[in-house]
């Protein structure tokens, strides 16, 4: 069961994103700068623990 | 496959061997800031960058804030990249008049090339200005791979140095590796490949004429100059959207060969300078040599498979002669196509001179295989040694419970936590690759993407997911990536191969620095000889083939058996 809904869950959401699109390009590039720049910022999080393990 | 098939690959093994050697001497002087041939006229350039950008080149950073360095550049990188493109209607050079790159498009492609990756879900021809060809894509193609050379460098003071706190200066290994090494070289090569008849213009396109009457538009543009550093920086992302396959940016065999030694040259060298920076050439040359023979053996392999050819095809009544020559170029011929697909997925480059898509299951086995492992033999500039360097400190710790003893590489004692940070970068790679695999191959969104059913389906999703984590960039081409899905799940596994893989890995920097270096004793296990090259290759076949058999198993293996048996996909 959970292999089936996280993915249809993603695929939901995916679906939004895609009508979203049409509406608002503005929020949308927010949107993906956010988790461009977290992602990438989060790493220093990660190095930090690195370096206490 | 042939003598003269065999002579080619040969030949073109030898000029970047050749190379290497000098250009190693080159590269730990460069990285070592002392002085080269190139100083008179770089270290005022490379001064000038300091004195604007504020950085005191003489003092060291510990492990922990060379990686907060890297992670700030990356995101200053990103933001920009992303920006530029969704502004590329509102910026200067931009003939054609390309609209903004969509959203989704455009965190791939920026999420692409900071990483090294290249990976193209778009159409470069018709989809990016001038200026982003040139300032954005062109400009990440040297410093992302000067980038991970530094990030390289950084692991091999670790070992070279005894009981110290720093591992070097981020923004010094970026200037350097960018300046001295990548842009010399490209700029040479570049006028190779235009000798060669690529194109270097500013102008966009113009009409042609072709012999049945019709108009033809055609794209040009600045191709030489991204065309080398898209090989020597290992990065992979071309001009037009059929690569290197593509007669303007690789007009003949001559620049065929040009292109395939300036893939591997920096990395080649990079083990070599590993050697003489740790102060024993015979270490970079063990393993240089467990690569050389990994390499080796995939050329084998597909050059085999694709010579071989397709019973299908011939039973069709095609000309079994010449193999599989569907999805590849007459003037490249089998032996140098198969030299190259090796080459460019056992280097992080990802540039194409064929259709992997097309090749046989077998053939297109061992390029994915080069992914699947991270692609790290010989690697991309400066990820290749860092990437083998892991597995080294791995085998020496198996070697190490096989005789009871402390194990020991390079002078510096492996413990619990070297071998717990490298085994979170092995680890991030399956994990990655086979968790979106996973859910792609759940999704319909996913499978509307793919351009065949059955196993090779599957091969086309997981080669999208290892070609991406592994910061490699080639397409296996049957896939649609330009869906919102695929451009976002496939700009996160660029962004957690590259910096989830890189973060542990400058960690064990930091952790090695730290340590004193102790003399060899009689009970060190050597690491210069057969034994551990042997070791080296056993470890990466227990590593890499057994993570990923399965999957294999279920792609590629499948898909040869079915097609003796007559099945197509």
């Amino acid at each position: 069961m959970l292999g089936g809904a996280i993915p249809n869950g993603l695929l939901t959401a995916f679906r939004r994103m895609s009508a979203f699109r049409k509406g608002g390009r503005v929020m949308l590039d927010l949107i993906y700068i956010a988790i461009g720049v977290l992602l990438i910022a989060l790493m220093g999080v990660y190095a930090d623990a690195c370096r206490r393990l | 496959m042939t003598i003269v098939g065999w002579s080619q690959i040969a030949i073109v093994l030898a000029l970047v061997l050749a190379a290497s050697i000098p250009l190693s001497k080159y590269i730990v002087k460069v990285m070592a800031g002392e002085r080269t041939l190139l100083s008179p006229v770089l270290l005022p350039v490379e001064r000038s960058f300091y004195r604007l950008a504020g950085v005191d080149e003489t003092r060291e950073q510990t492990a922990y804030v060379y990686t907060l360095a890297m992670i700030a550049f990356s995101v200053a990188s990103f933001v920009t990249l992303y920006g530029l493109q969704r502004l590329q209607n509102m910026l200067p050079l931009n003939p054609q008049g390309f609209d903004p790159v969509a959203p989704d498009l455009a965190f791939n492609t920026a999420v692409s090339f900071i990483t090294n990756t290249n990976w193209q879900n778009y159409s470069g021809e018709t989809t990016m200005s001038h200026l982003t060809q040139m300032l954005g894509l062109t400009t990440h193609n040297f410093v992302s791979a000067a980038a991970g050379l530094g990030m390289a460098f950084a692991l091999v003071r670790a070992f070279s140095r005894s009981a110290s706190t720093t591992v070097g200066n981020f923004w010094v290994d970026l200037t350097r590796g960018s300046l001295y090494i990548l842009l010399p070289i490209s700029i040479i090569g570049a006028l190779l490949l235009i000798l060669g008849g690529v194109p270097q213009t500013l102008l966009g396109s113009f009409d042609a004429t072709t012999l049945e009457g019709a108009k033809q538009t055609i794209s040009i543009g600045p191709m030489a100059s991204q065309e080398i550093i898209k090989e020597l920086g290992t990065n992979g992302g071309g001009f037009f959207n059929a690569n290197s396959a593509h007669p303007f940016e690789n007009p003949n065999a001559w620049t065929d060969i040009i292109e395939n030694w300036a893939l591997l040259v920096v990395p080649v060298a990079s083990v070599l300078a590993f050697g003489r920076a740790v102060g024993d050439l015979r270490q970079g040359r063990a393993v240089l040599i467990a690569m050389a023979i990994l390499l080796v053996a995939g050329v084998l392999v597909t050059y085999w498979a694709e010579t071989a050819g397709n019973p299908l095809l011939t039973a069709l009544g095609v000309d079994p002669s010449q193999g599989n020559m569907e999805g590849k170029e007459v003037r490249f011929g089998q032996a140098l196509t198969s030299l190259f697909a090796v080459a460019t997925t056992s280097t992080s480059t990802g540039a194409v001179v064929a259709m992997h898509d097309s090749f046989t299951p077998l053939g297109g086995l061992a390029p994915l295989f080069n992914l699947l492992a991270g692609c790290i033999w010989p690697g991309g500039v400066g990820a290749g040694l860092y990437g083998f360097l892991i597995v080294a400190i791995i085998a020496v710790f198996v070697a190490g419970l096989m005789v009871g003893r402390t194990p020991e590489y390079l002078g510096k004692k492996i413990e619990a936590r070297e071998v717990k940070l490298a085994m979170f970068a092995v680890l991030i790679y399956p994990l990655i690759v086979l968790g979106f695999s996973g859910a792609s191959v759940l999704l319909q969104t996913a499978l509307d993407s793919l351009g065949n059913s059955g196993p090779h389906g599957l091969s086309e999703i997981i080669y999208a997911f290892a070609s991406t984590n592994a910061n490699n960039g080639s397409a296996f081409a049957g896939l649609n990536g330009n869906t919102p899905w695929f451009n976002t799940t496939l700009g996160l596994a660029m962004l957690l191969g590259r910096f989830a893989y890189v973060v542990p890995v400058l960690a064990l920097a930091g952790s090695l620095a730290a340590k004193k270096k102790a003399p060899a004793s009689a009970g060190t296990f050597p690491t210069t000889g057969p034994l551990f090259v042997g070791l080296l290759i056993g470890v990466i076949v227990i590593l890499y083939l057994l993570q990923y058999f399965p999957a294999l198993a279920l792609g590629p293996v499948v898909e040869h058996y079915l097609m003796l048996s007559g099945k197509t996909f």
